[in-house]
């Protein structure tokens, strides 16, 4: 296995060096676009330049990533006219000359001219209707839309309004993308990994508003770059501190109070950004709501950036969050108490070398999670989880294609403790090391197709099998670069080794098991494929339309039991996920809708020794408790003069659940017990896994905001409310006690933000 | 069709006007947990031709795990099938903890090699019934302690000899536990011994240790005192499973260990015989001692083995 290993780390190696060959001769400009006015990188600013002597000739251009990074490779010599813009900053405009050097850069700072166009930008360049292969960039914009209990917008809320997300409830903190559970979820945090971000109540995450610069989605179909995740990537890149001057933020609201600090360490140069948050509705909602809402939740972030404005920025950064909680205030299980901890420590350096033809991009960083259930003082069940690991990514231009590549090493220690809940899992403690590389290369045979093909490689000394896994994707716009349509598709291989399980029996548990693939050492496995198509219609209009289907193998699931116990053992099942999407946006200078629908289907086949005698057929097919048909999503949002009034609408069919056929006391005949000396085992006879469906959930959210200038500064005020119409959304049905527990009731709410930057 | 800008504003006005519909229609919160199906009644025992009453216990497949504590609505009827003759059986409310139960019975004397049909019907005529065959009748086993002194690692061994029986439904050993001083007996304990069974021509046999067997791996070396003992012996009928080889998974589902219509559990036939013996509690209860020294952490011979 490890010659298999070399010998394709050899053929990529062979790749890098004729791409080097091959650039030997262009001429490369590049640089990094900030904003002047706190020094946050520009992703989507146009640089362009054209050839002053030959007026015919098509110009040249590239537009800005995430980082406010562009390239424009292979320039013939001459002089030039150079135009960088952004769509509300003055446009730069200067005359370059190239000749003999062979890498130039050009980093500039552009000035915000209008305030109020910004807003209108921003919704144009992200939005829910703006996917391209499974792949969504949101934007705080997008954040902000969505109403929350708290004054700032959160990516948990607002990932729920996707089509294809489905949240169990709204505590527990839990996400399944398009038919992936929770744990199949690569969460990154400026590219280090993050294992359970998402609060425990579902409203929030450790990524509001303030703290994001934006996140790219991928609900499936993701690059090469991505491994060790099946279903998606939720890959956030945080702001940067302001480098100009200080600010900051603090609010508060029955449910969660926040400060932030940002500004310049060294002006210009090095910037720092914290904040701090802290629940509050655990403590006032009894006097507030009249009823016990027991969640504690909150987190810490420090980020300090620097950069020489040229031609490199590093950042370090450390988050720690945790969430505590009950997932029934009172009944049977309320001494159940569900806690997590993430720290995450990372430092991520970007570089382009003056002369060299790469963007070099290396992020290390240290992800822990320890994550328990049972007696405050005594968990019954434990799960450690500690992983250290540099990532190293190169990119660089070859003509029109773009060469990314890069490797990494991971070290991940694991500690289990489960008291016997899954039998055939030992406490443990676990070294799991790993390491890979990857490749992909970004082609344009013609204006209008681009295609994107790379291979991740995987190994793991230990255990399992290399890991191989091509992946391609592919945009096409019929109408050429300038063209409304666009047509994108990606498919590909995915496995992950490290698995999260939960005990799927039990809808309210929170709690995450992680430990390496656990039955027969086998990888989970997932092959994606899926298609879009989007469309403007006019400027104000968006449409998009996405299909997709997802082949799941070797997935952990508790096995069935008709004996109503805590014990299970580890089963594996295959499974598929099939469905489509479609996103309407539209927007207008103070009109902000979306409508989202989803179809999917998720299925399980599972095979078990017992399922041939209970059902007659030794393999079973059945909807795991995250299937959810049909999901739509309305967001409204209005701007008045200094109001904003924001209004959500969920709606989602019921999720699968088992239905038994009821309870009775078993008397062991083996024993040959005698009736007259034998109380019995209770028994709960369930009909076939998951026939069942709970109750259709529905919610109203609504908020209206008022901003007032004080001073430097503005008060924001925000009145809103949760479940508006007081719908009885069932969060699950406890069987043994014959007891619902609903989702949040109606709640108004209000919150108080002061922000000194107006 | 060419989509306008317009177009997709009425498509929009739709959508949003579908989803106050879609509200509307989703109105109903209520969940129905329970499925419904033909299942009535849940019923445990077995019928005993040697046995003086019969004991069945019987409830409603209920949709709380709570047992309650009051009357069921249950009419529990024995037919022999060749005769007709019909028997109404008793209820009987036994209470262990928190538990109570039912157990309908009757002095009525089963006859071998006969089939019985017990019913059970509630006022709203719903019936779950099961169909019995009883087995034949066997000699009395041979139930024998054989030398030593059952100290370890001079074992004693006890040796049943069953002959003539087509498949065993039970061995079992009823303790009574009490006080040395011949107070009064504080509870009976039951342990199965039907996976000892060694199967010789024409004979069945169990060989048990009684020191190792009774305080460590029963008793956890918490020593009882053993009062008195009785060994029971019960041969099966053609309908009862071969139960020692169905893990306790498989036993729960509720298709497949049932031979009840319209409800569940097993009701299986038996044949059983009670023999007394006092020397295995004088055993019993000559090493509670030894037992005890063991648990205290004594490093005596008895106690390494």
């Amino acid at each position: 296995m490890l010659r298999k290993f070399f010998r394709i780390a050899v053929f990529l190696s062979i790749l890098a060096a004729w791409n080097q060959a091959a650039s030997a001769q262009v001429i490369v400009v590049r640089g990094l676009i900030f904003d002047r006015s706190d020094g946050q990188p520009l992703l989507g600013a146009n640089v362009v330049l054209r050839d002053l002597k030959r007026e015919w000739t098509q110009l040249l251009g590239a537009s800005t990533d995430k980082d406010g990074f562009y390239q424009i490779s292979q320039i013939p010599a001459g002089t030039y006219a150079v135009r960088i813009s952004f769509v509300g900053y003055a446009a730069y405009t200067d005359t370059l000359s190239l000749g003999q050097a062979p890498f130039v850069t050009i980093s500039v700072e552009l000035e915000p001219v209008a305030q109020q166009l910004d807003e209108v930008v921003i919704a144009g360049e992200g939005g829910a209707a703006r996917i391209r292969a499974g792949l969504q960039t949101v934007r705080p914009a997008d954040l902000r839309r969505i109403p929350t209990p708290d004054a700032s917008g959160d990516l948990a809320t607002y990932l729920q309004t996707l089509p294809g997300v489905v949240s169990i409830g709204d505590r527990g903190g839990q996400l399944f993308i398009r038919g992936g559970t929770p744990s199949q979820n690569l969460v990154l945090l400026d590219g280090v990994l993050i294992y359970q971000p998402m609060h425990i109540l579902g409203f929030f995450s450790a990524f509001p508003e303030d703290l994001v610069s934006f996140v790219d989605v991928y609900a499936g179909g993701y690059g090469a770059r991505y491994s060790g995740r099946i279903s998606s990537v939720i890959d956030v890149t945080t702001r940067d501190g302001n480098r100009q001057f200080f600010e900051g933020s603090g609010s508060i609201s029955p449910f969660l109070t926040s400060f932030r600090i940002e500004g310049p360490l060294r002006k210009g140069r090095v910037s720092m950004l914290a904040s701090v948050r802290r629940s509050m509705i655990e403590g006032l909602s009894p006097t507030l709501y009249g009823r016990s809402l027991p969640f504690q939740f909150g987190d810490l972030f420090i980020k300090v950036q620097r950069t020489d404005g040229i031609s490199s920025k590093c950042s370090v950064s450390f988050m720690s969050t945790y969430d505590r909680g009950r997932i029934e205030a009172e009944g049977e299980h309320s001494d159940d108490v569900f806690q997590w901890n993430n720290v995450v420590v990372g430092a991520r350096c970007l570089v382009f070398p003056t002369n060299a033809p790469y963007l070099f991009e290396i992020t290390t960083g240290l992800s822990y999670v320890d994550s328990d259930v049972g007696n405050e003082n005594r968990p019954e069940r434990t799960s450690d989880a500690l992983q250290f690991g540099v990532d190293m990514h190169l990119k660089r231009l070859i003509g029109s294609a773009q060469l990314n590549f890069g490797s990494f090493v991971r070290m991940t220690w694991l500690g289990l403790q489960l008291r016997e809940q899954f039998l055939n899992i030992a406490p443990q403690e676990d070294l799991l090391f790993s390491t890979g590389a990857y490749a992909e290369t970004e082609l344009s045979p013609s204006e209008h197709l681009t295609i994107t093909p790379g291979l991740a490689l995987v190994l793991h000394p230990e255990y399992y099998p290399i890991s191989i896994e091509p992946r391609l994707r592919a945009v096409w716009k019929p109408g050429g670069k300038d063209g409304a349509d666009e047509i994108s598709g990606a498919i590909g291989l995915y496995k992950q080794t490290l698995v999260g399980v939960t005990d799927e029996r039990d809808a309210g548990s929170a709690f995450v098991a992680w430990m390496t693939a656990p039955v027969k050492t086998t990888q989970s496995e997932a092959v994606h494929g899926l298609i879009s198509w989007q469309r403007p219609v006019g400027r104000r209009i968006r449409f998009a339309t996405e299909a997709y289907y997802k082949r799941m193998t070797d997935l952990p699931i508790p096995t069935w039991s008709s004996v109503a116990s805590f014990t299970t053992t580890l089963a594996l099942a295959s499974g598929e996920s099939y469905g489509l999407d479609g996103r309407l946006e539209v927007f207008g200078e103070n009109i902000y809708g979306y409508v989202g629908y989803g179809y999917s289907e998720t299925l399980y086949f599972a095979s078990e020794d017992n399922f041939g005698l209970w059902y007659g057929e030794s393999v079973q097919e059945f909807h795991p408790p995250h299937d959810r048909r049909h999901q739509l999503n309305v967001v409204f949002s209005l701007e008045l003069g200094r109001f904003r009034a924001s209004a959500r609408w969920q709606y989602g069919s019921g999720l699968p659940f088992t239905q038994p056929y009821g309870f009775d006391e078993i008397i062991s005949l083996r024993d040959f017990a005698d009736v007259r000396r034998s109380p019995g085992t209770t028994r709960l006879l369930y009909d076939k896994p998951y026939q069942a469906r709970l109750p259709a959930y529905h919610r109203l959210d609504l908020s209206v905001e008022r901003v007032f200038d004080v001073g430097e500064g503005s008060i924001a005020f925000q009145v809103g409310a949760i479940n508006v119409y007081d719908r009885a959304n069932l969060f699950y049905f406890d069987l043994f006690t014959t007891r619902r527990v609903d989702q949040l009731p109606f709640l108004p709410t209000l919150s108080i933000k002061y922000d000194s930057n107006r | 069709m060419i989509w306008t800008p317009i177009k997709y504003r009425r498509l929009f006005t739709v959508l949003l006007t579908a989803a106050p519909l879609y509200l509307f229609a989703s109105c109903d919160t209520s969940i129905e947990p329970f499925k419904e199906a033909d299942l009535y009644f849940s019923i445990w025992g077995y019928l005993d031709a040697g046995a003086d009453s019969q004991f069945v216990r019987v409830s409603p497949l209920r949709r709380s795990i709570s047992l309650g504590d009051q009357d069921i609505d249950a009419t529990v009827m024995l037919e022999d099938v060749e005769s007709g003759t019909k028997t109404i059986l008793r209820d009987s409310v036994f209470v262990f903890g928190q538990k109570t139960v039912h157990n309908y019975w009757s002095d009525v004397l089963l006859e071998h090699e006969k089939i019985y049909r017990l019913s059970v019907a509630n006022s709203a005529g719903d019936v779950s019934d099961a169909v019995v065959t009883l087995p034949k009748a066997f000699p009395d086993p041979d139930v024998t302690l054989q030398g030593g002194t059952g100290v370890p690692p001079e074992d004693t061994p006890l040796i049943i000899k069953i002959s003539d029986v087509d498949r065993i439904a039970g061995i079992k050993v009823i303790y009574q536990l009490g006080t040395p001083s011949g107070g009064v007996p504080t509870e009976y304990y039951e342990v199965s011994y039907l996976d000892r069974v060694v199967v010789w021509p024409d004979v069945l046999a169990v060989v048990m240790i009684p020191y190792d067997e009774f305080f460590r791996n029963t008793f956890s070396e918490l020593c009882p005192f053993v009062s008195d003992a009785w060994v029971v012996v019960a041969s099966a009928g053609p309908d009862w499973p071969d139960l020692l080889n169905i893990d306790d998974e498989t036993l729960a589902r509720p298709d497949v260990v049932t031979n009840i219509n319209n409800g569940v559990g097993f009701l299986g036939g038996v044949s059983s015989k009670v023999i007394h013996m006092p020397e295995l509690a004088d055993l019993l209860a000559g090493l509670q001692n030894l037992c005890s020294r063991c648990a205290a952490g004594e490093k005596i011979v008895a106690c390494i083995f």
